[in-house]
């Protein structure tokens, strides 16, 4: 598919002002949808009353971006004209990390989807329009396939990795470190920075809300990956630059969770890595996901 | 003067305060907001509400409107009407729902109407939850949902291509002893519908029905009545209906759908079974239908329809006779009226008037219709004057 979406002639939203809340988030490459504060449960699409009790209590938020393909399919007959350019193109169910389906465009190639795979939001211009479309999160934060190293590679012959403890790492070189989270990382977190947030701290507050269950603060998830970096892949003197990440699913008090990091680009010059990251639970589901920059200070003693 | 016997009751109501205008607002918002005032005035629970009564001027939504209605509520009803008499539509709505709690269908039904009216006429006839949340991403039409019925299906139970072609290539067998049929004359095997042009992955052409124009209608009176008159009487033995969704990312399964317990209904009202059916009359819109239906009716165990149509013969003189008219694969879908035809040749086999395709002895036939996407579901058992 070579095709700019963005220019596709294809019919926008009917947008009310009970559903415009939605469209904005859309249009700011966000994906938000409405929690019940009665019972606890997400809605999807929009409503005045929650479909579950009747409530009249809904509350828009904000969704983690992560979801499940539930089905898809490749269209090669669209039932717009609209659509013909982009053909075969793919749609499927995605159900969200909080429950309710959205059927969406997925940005990806047939070959790419399976059904019970894991997706993230990807923001998608089509037909002039930012929408909320999704991707296998296995492409979750990589480079587009024709970039590799070489865009960072200086033609100098320098090596920048000169007194590096661990050397230059290899592309494709990965690492990976789990450990369970406990209830007093919540404390030791609040102890360094001061948040109390009762997601954290009030377990039925916690249970009421759309994580169902106490959640440890996001630096405690990625806080494996500062390990990763430091101790294992590139190693020791390693500090981030840049870092881009999806906070897709919460984790919670006693859950096993293991960091992974790969190498995807390395600079011959300066010891600079563009590095692939991720935290997955028990289940395998990705929590966090993402790109980070790294810079190792060379430490070893010549 | 002595009261007569009650045929129902009204035990709850809901109003909205009149205004003059009601700009951004939709028809079904307020249809949602004047419901919960009426539900809760009851004393119920929007679990307890089985039944669906509605007026036909949703104006977002032309088609579909119970379940629309009924998706948006979050309500699955086991009856759901449209009632369009203008000005008598209220009143209308109160004994057809006594009429369906008597008759066994529904024990609480939710009758509503509501409008909105705008200085500015709505954009589009056409802004109901799927044109709003499912067009934008290039999900037009039934074609697509579908597709990601049957996809969902082969993923699950690990059915083949080839299972749901047979469906389709049945129908076509079938359709060879009706001279009406559309595809009279054009048999089409298992590999050719295979390799008709694939539309929606992984749905095929072949497996898709042709729209024709046509036309189909039954009378229906009382048993006394229609032993007196010409034709032999076929029964109503047991029926069933259920609306889960309207859209096809809402469907409770996609793998399994409301003509389960619709089936359910019909066949105990009825003291029936599926495999005791002389004639299965299923709606075949799309391949995937016919087969999530047979796994339904309980016929074969979830995921196992490939091997049941490859263990019997569908044909009129067959084990297990399906849809020979032709089904709407092979007769072609009149739109509406496509459905009807299943009650037509059902009609047609228990009066032993299918001349060229006769079931023996046809005492009892499964009737079941389809609606939207797997979303409205009537199941009727049927059978022969004794």
């Amino acid at each position: 598919m070579s095709v700019d979406l963005d220019l596709l002639k294809t019919p926008g939203p009917t947008i009310t002002a009970l559903t415009a809340p939605f469209w904005q988030a859309a249009s700011e490459g966000r994906l938000a949808i409405q929690s019940c504060e009665a019972c606890g449960k997400a809605v999807f699409y929009p409503r005045p009353i929650c479909p579950h009790c009747w409530s009249d209590r809904l509350a828009w938020r904000e969704a983690s971006g992560g979801g499940r393909l539930k089905s898809f399919s490749a269209v090669h007959k669209p039932g717009h004209p609209g659509w013909l350019p982009a053909v075969p193109y793919v749609v499927g169910l995605v159900e969200l990390d909080e429950g309710p389906t959205m059927l969406s465009f997925i940005a990806a190639g047939e070959d790419a989807c399976a059904v019970g795979q894991s997706l993230v939001l990807k923001p998608t211009r089509i037909g002039g329009r930012l929408l909320p479309a999704f991707k296998p999160s296995a492409m979750a934060g990589s480079t587009t396939p024709n970039q590799t190293g070489d865009t960072l590679m200086s033609t100098q012959t320098k090596d920048g990795w000169i007194g590096v403890i661990k050397g230059r790492p290899q592309v494709g070189a990965f690492a990976e470190r789990s450990r369970r989270t406990r209830l007093e990382d919540i404390e030791a977190f609040t102890e360094m920075t001061g948040d109390r947030n009762p997601l954290h701290y009030d377990k039925a507050l916690a249970e009421a809300s759309v994580f169902g269950k106490l959640i440890v603060q996001g630096g405690v998830t990625s806080g494996i990956l500062n390990a990763l970096v430091a101790e294992d892949l590139p190693g020791p003197g390693t500090v981030f630059l840049e870092v881009g990440w999806k906070f897709v699913k919460a984790v919670g008090v006693d859950e096993m969770i293991t960091g992974r990091v790969e190498i995807k680009e390395v600079r011959q010059d300066k010891p600079i890595c563009k590095i692939e990251t991720s935290v997955r639970n028990e289940a395998g589901d990705i929590c966090l996901a993402g790109t980070a920059t790294v810079f190792t200070v060379p430490l070893a003693k010549a | 003067m002595s009261l007569a016997r009650s045929r129902g009751a009204i035990a709850g109501i809901g109003e909205l305060k009149p205004t003059r205008r009601t700009e951004g607002r939709t028809t079904l918002e307020m249809i949602a907001e004047v419901s919960r005032l009426a539900v809760f005035d009851a004393g119920l629970e929007p679990g307890h509400i089985d039944g669906l009564l509605v007026g036909p001027q949703v104006g977002e939504t032309p088609q579909h409107v119970p379940a629309t209605v009924a998706e948006y509520l979050g309500l699955k009803p086991d009856m759901a009407n449209v009632v369009d008499l203008g000005g008598a539509s209220g009143a209308g709505m109160v004994w057809r729902a006594a009429a369906a709690i008597e008759a066994g269908m529904c024990e609480a039904v939710l009758c509503v109407l509501a409008n909105t009216r705008e200085e500015v006429p709505a954009r589009s006839p056409n802004r109901n939850p799927i044109r709003e949340f499912d067009v934008p991403f290039g999900a037009s039409g039934a074609n697509i949902s579908y597709a990601l019925l049957m996809q969902a299906h082969m993923a699950e139970h690990g059915s083949s291509p080839q299972g749901f072609a047979a469906i389709a290539a049945w129908a076509r067998a079938n359709a060879q002893r009706n001279p009406d049929a559309i595809f009279h004359g054009k048999p089409a095997s298992i590999d050719e519908v295979l390799a008709s042009p694939m539309v929606a992955s992984p749905l095929h052409l072949l497996e898709i029905v042709m729209p024709v124009a046509g036309g189909e209608a039954v009378v229906v009176v009382s048993a006394k009545r229609a032993r007196q008159l010409a034709k032999p009487a076929v029964h109503l033995l047991g029926a069933g209906e259920k609306v889960t969704h309207r859209a096809v990312s809402q469907a409770p399964s996609l793998t399994s759908g409301p003509l389960k317990p619709a089936m359910a209904r019909a066949f105990a009202q009825s003291g029936t079974r599926a495999a005791e059916m002389n004639l299965l009359s299923l709606y075949d819109c799309y391949t995937i239908m016919v087969a999530a239906t047979i796994e339904d009716a309980g016929l074969c165990a979830a995921g196992q329809f490939g091997q049941w149509v490859r263990d019997h013969d569908l044909g009129p003189s067959g084990d297990a006779p399906l849809n020979t008219h032709g089904g709407q694969l092979g007769f072609g879908q009149p739109d509406l009226a496509g459905g009807m035809t299943h009650v037509v040749e059902a009609v047609r086999q228990l009066r032993g008037e299918a001349t060229g395709r006769q079931i023996a002895n046809a005492k009892l036939a499964l009737v079941t219709g389809n609606g939207a996407t797997m979303s409205e579901a009537t199941a009727l058992v049927l059978g022969a004057d004794q």
